[in-house]
């Protein structure tokens, strides 16, 4: 929600657990409708978000610092279409040990990658612009503080 | 105006480090993507990505967004700072509630609460607490009923400030 001076705020409200996409939608729709009417601010934006937490919170496997990223880039179904992800805290025994690349590219042959990468290409997952997934490009390590 | 869906739903895992440090990372399914195969494929990849971290995840979510593509302008003079909060009973027998920024005078009394009559918040209330609503406070309890509401105003920042001051 925008005011007349642009300031930006929000409305946060909570629907029961296990409700439908639909349901939650239809919730977001009327209940827009109802505090745009109460509020002289104009609506920009709305979210519905599903989260879980883990509980109780379990503690980290191993010592590689957050910041320490797996950068993976795939391409798309559409030509010259990628899709980033980075994983915090990558392993460090999981990057090439010799070579050019050696401690930058990550071991693409590594078992545990290719099941990351095969879960990201035959599954669901798609680029923010919805274009899906289809093949590892390239994977290297980055420290992204 | 309308609110268009993004292409793709977002799904947002939070890891923690052995120091406590957070980093949170992002990754899309496609918008039509039911919240149930959404989180099914989030389990697997979560799974997949763990077994290549040294962190643990804490948290994770499942976004879907909507922007205005045309959003009107707000009304003159408004303010996010001033709120009308309404704070909510639930089904648990505790409160929950929620603020509306820049919330309209006209709906205000001389004191400053929120009128209860007026047709606008009446019909708030039926949206949050009627027949088939499903807003519920943090802890999953229902919402059943409008327990307070009243005029509040928040200290500004200097994200609220204005541009030109």
């Amino acid at each position: 929600m925008l005011d007349s001076s642009d300031s930006a705020a929000g409305v946060n409200a909570w629907i029961r657990t296990g409700s439908t996409v639909a349901d939650g939608e239809s919730a977001l729709i009327t209940f827009t409708s109802a505090i745009g009417a109460l509020s002289d601010c104009a609506i920009v934006a709305r979210h519905l978000v599903y989260r879980g937490v883990e509980d109780p919170r379990p503690a980290a496997p191993g010592l590689a610092p957050a910041a320490g990223a797996g950068v993976f880039i795939f391409s798309c179904a559409d030509v010259d279409t990628y899709a980033i992800v980075f994983i915090p805290s990558f392993r460090s025994d999981l990057l090439l040990t010799s070579g050019p690349g050696a401690g930058i590219l990550i071991d693409q042959e590594s078992s545990d990658v290719l099941a990351f990468t095969d879960i990201m290409i035959s599954d669901i997952f798609c680029n923010p612009f919805g274009v899906q997934v289809t093949a590892l490009e390239s994977a290297y390590y980055q420290w992204r503080p | 105006m309308a609110f268009i869906n993004t292409p793709a739903a977002t799904l947002s895992f939070t890891f923690r480090d052995d120091s406590g440090s957070v980093a949170t990372m992002q990754i899309n399914v496609p918008y039509a993507t039911l919240a149930t195969a959404a989180i099914t494929a989030a389990d697997a990849i979560r799974t997949a990505m763990l077994a290549l971290s040294d962190a643990t995840v804490v948290a994770q979510s499942l976004t879907y967004s909507y922007f205005d593509d045309a959003p009107p302008a707000a009304n003159a003079g408004s303010r996010v700072e001033e709120k009308g909060q309404f704070i909510w009973r639930t089904a648990n027998g505790r409160t929950t509630g929620f603020t509306i920024p820049a919330i309209k005078d006209s709906v205000l009394t001389t004191s400053g609460a929120i009128d209860r009559t007026d047709a606008l918040v009446i019909a708030l209330d039926s949206v949050v607490t009627g027949t088939g609503a499903i807003f519920a406070s943090a802890d999953g309890s229902d919402i059943t009923s409008l327990y307070k509401a009243y005029q509040r105003f928040n200290r500004s920042t200097r994200n609220t400030l204005p541009a030109d001051r």
